[in-house]
């Protein structure tokens, strides 16, 4: 256990590099989103503006595995449950059928690639969302299948 | 795959997490090796029938695999 708080004690600082990464992007995506989105259409949104509300709700996500992670770090039991559910064979068994190992590669992709056009082409950026959203589903998808089917 | 851990368990008067929790698993994975829906691994085929004090063959039923 000792070998798994260090592995969660490093995870925990990556995180939180991540989380204030993310932060950042979000105060500036705020700050200067009028200056840098562009505009395909007078009327509709930008595609800037979904991606800052991605990032947003990434930002929320990392707070909440901080949380976790915090909590397992001050909980021998805590420590112990998350250590088995993330050993736990079937779990494994059921991400690496649902999901592959590239699933979180492109997923990430997919999202650096929409933030990066979000800034040149709101067609291309539109575009990759939509991919994003349907890869993401699919992966969902089979997900749920799988743990009932296992 | 056919076992016997939900008998071994009644006889031993356990529940599903306490038996997860003794063998590194979750309460999720023993339902789905009890029902027959999920096959385990080798490794912890052998960590429950050493926790029950059996072998392997004793708490899995392998005729299935026989038969083939």
């Amino acid at each position: 256990m000792d070998e798994y708080k260090k592995v969660l004690k490093g995870r925990l600082i990556l995180l939180a590099i991540c989380t204030l990464v993310a932060l950042a992007a979000v105060i500036l995506g705020f700050r200067f989103s009028e200056e840098f989105t562009v505009r395909d259409s007078a009327a509709g949104s930008s595609a800037g503006e979904f991606v800052l509300g991605l990032f947003t709700a990434f930002c929320a996500l990392l707070l909440a595995y901080i949380a976790r992670h915090v909590r397992a770090l001050r909980s021998e039991a805590a420590l112990k449950k998350m250590y088995i559910s993330e050993k736990d064979e079937r779990k494994r068994f059921i991400r690496q059928s649902a999901l592959g190992k590239s699933f979180f590669f492109t997923t990430g992709a997919l999202v650096v690639g929409a933030t990066v056009a979000s800034f040149y082409n709101e067609t291309v950026a539109f575009t990759l969302i939509a991919v994003l959203c349907v890869h993401t589903l699919a992966g969902a998808v089979f997900k749920i299948y799988y743990l009932k089917k296992y | 795959m056919k076992t016997r851990i939900r008998e071994l368990r009644k006889e031993r008067k356990m529940s599903q997490e306490e038996l997860a929790m003794a063998v590194g698993t979750t309460r999720q994975t023993i339902t789905s090796i009890e029902v027959g829906k999920y096959t385990a691994s080798l490794v912890l085929a052998y960590k429950i029938a050493k926790f029950f004090g059996k072998t392997i063959e004793e708490v899995f039923d392998f005729s299935d695999l026989e038969d083939n």
